[in-house]
């Protein structure tokens, strides 16, 4: 599926868009497993100054209802939020250290709807 | 005679009979083929088992399919028109073919795809196509295989008891009245399965002690049990009860909320790793969240024997099911639940909460396969329980009593 662009006021942001504004819990957490920790880092630290007016803008709006770049938008900031912690507790890797194989872990319901 | 030492200085609060707990368990002779076959006979077939919530089913008509590894059952769960939730095996009465293929949905008939026999939501076989040509047929001999099906507080049980030797209120003892109406205004919002090659038992054991946080969960989950008052995580609470046992766990008030935790809390109700400060008696709270009434709670963990964990905070609760296929594999299910979300930030909120949980489960899972293949070597029998390990000792003594029992 095609990504809409980002509305005009996050234009800085539109180049993590194809890469990291993703659809749901599944989608999100292979694309952590397969992000070496310093492009995370990138991502990371170009969204967490944005995310307050990220959600300033988002907050009015139904989650469920939103479509185009609004909807890229949240995907984005969803993305960002299910991503954060490899970074914000100072792990070696994207993945945690004690782990079986990542890829058998199968996703349901609303971890593979949003 | 009690093999249950006395109680070592901690600030734990144990309530109930320990008196045949052990804190040696032979984990050797549970991996073995025969014994597992045991298991199922005397404990799968004989315990009220969770298999499904109300909320999968909210209108007459709904179902869904559940399968029940350990007895190899597939069940149908419906809400008939009658409103009333029954569970039936899967299994079309014409010539065995599994009658619904579907994961769910809502019907008024069921019908078999092989010659179209159909039955109805109560169960009833209600269409034999072209029935002439079984001269002599009795419908009524050929209804869908009814499973002893209860409900309570959300959760639907089953039991594959021919006559169940408890009701389900007995089965949970202190527990069914204690949680009236706490998990209605839930919504899921997380559904995770994995199958290990691992004894069920190895498991389930890796969520109902809190001692091993601090080091398996040393980089997911930092600071938020413990504190500089309760450096080893000591449970404050903990409860042995006839078939199962819980206990709480306190937040760690020093607790460092990361930018991004704060930005999802801050936008949302917060929910773990972040607890709201709960002091000894909330109002409204039923007698079995916070049983002991422990100050500045965390959460609680129930283990519904044989195979279910319910872990639950003030505002969330995760529902983990430890199913064995047969002596070496598991297949585990997650399901979380939270407050229904009422905008994006607590869409936020969830999102943060269901993560940092997922790669906590995922480290709980790390150990599972190298403790099965160390048992498989069959140089090391028993392993060793402590007392903040004593909802193992009960597992462990609940499932010797009804393998004696049924021997």
């Amino acid at each position: 599926m095609k990504t809409s662009p980002l509305p005009a006021a996050f234009q800085d942001l539109q180049a993590f868009a194809s890469d990291w504004a993703l659809p749901n819990e599944k989608v999100r957490y292979h694309k952590l497993m397969h992000t070496e920790l310093a492009d995370l880092r990138v991502f990371f630290d170009a969204m967490l100054p944005r995310a307050g007016a990220i959600i300033a803008l988002l907050e009015p709006h139904d989650p469920d209802a939103l479509q185009g770049e609004l909807l890229t938008l949240y995907q984005l900031l969803a993305t960002f939020v299910e991503t954060a912690h490899p970074i914000e507790l100072n792990w070696k890797s994207t993945d945690i250290e004690f782990k079986s194989d990542p890829m058998r872990l199968q996703f349901h319901g609303p971890s593979a709807a949003y | 005679m009690s093999n249950a030492p006395e109680l070592a200085p901690s600030i734990t609060v144990f309530k109930g009979d320990r008196s045949k707990l052990k804190s040696k368990v032979n984990l050797l002779e549970r991996i073995q083929p025969g014994y597992y076959q045991s298991e199922v006979d005397n404990i799968y077939r004989q315990s009220w088992l969770p298999v499904t919530s109300t909320k999968e089913i909210p209108k007459k008509g709904d179902f869904i399919v559940v399968d029940v590894p350990p007895l190899k059952a597939s069940l149908i769960v419906v809400r008939g028109q009658d409103n009333q939730v029954r569970a039936f095996y899967n299994i079309c009465r014409h010539r065995a073919n599994k009658l619904e293929l579907d994961e769910r949905g809502n019907k008024r008939v069921f019908t078999c795809p092989f010659h179209a026999w159909s039955f109805n939501t109560e169960g009833k076989l209600t269409g034999v196509t072209d029935e002439p040509q079984f001269p002599g047929l009795n419908r009524q001999e050929h209804d869908l295989i009814p499973v002893h099906t209860e409900v309570w507080e959300t959760f639907v049980f089953v039991n594959f008891a021919k006559s169940p030797k408890h009701s389900l209120a007995q089965w949970l003892g202190e527990m069914h009245g204690g949680y009236q109406g706490f998990f209605d205004d839930r919504e899921q919002i997380a559904h995770w399965s994995i199958e290990v090659n691992a004894n069920w038992h190895v498991t389930i054991n890796a969520f109902t002690e809190g001692y091993h946080s601090l080091f398996l969960h040393k980089a997911t989950l930092p600071d938020y049990q413990g504190g500089k008052d309760n450096p080893m995580r000591h449970r404050p609470y903990l409860e042995v009860m006839e078939h199962h046992g819980r206990y709480s766990a306190k937040a760690n008030p020093d607790h460092h909320m990361t930018p991004v935790e704060k930005l999802a809390f801050d936008a949302g109700r917060p929910l773990y790793p972040a607890f709201p400060q709960i002091d000894t008696d909330v109002p409204g709270f039923p007698t079995s969240v916070n049983p002991g009434r422990v100050s500045n709670w965390a959460f609680d963990i129930t283990e519904l024997f044989p195979c279910f964990v319910l872990i639950n905070g003030a505002n969330w609760h995760q529902c983990m099911w430890f199913w064995p296929i047969d002596e070496n594999r598991t297949l585990i299910r997650v399901i979380d639940y939270a407050y229904k979300a009422q905008g994006l930030g607590d869409r936020l909120a969830h999102s943060y909460f269901r993560v940092r949980n997922r790669e906590v489960f995922r480290e709980d899972i790390s150990t599972m396969e190298a403790i099965h293949a160390s048992l498989k070597t069959g140089v090391m029998s028993h392993v060793v329980l402590s007392q903040q390990e004593m909802l193992l000792q009960k597992h462990y003594s609940v499932a010797a009593e009804m393998v004696e029992a049924g021997a």
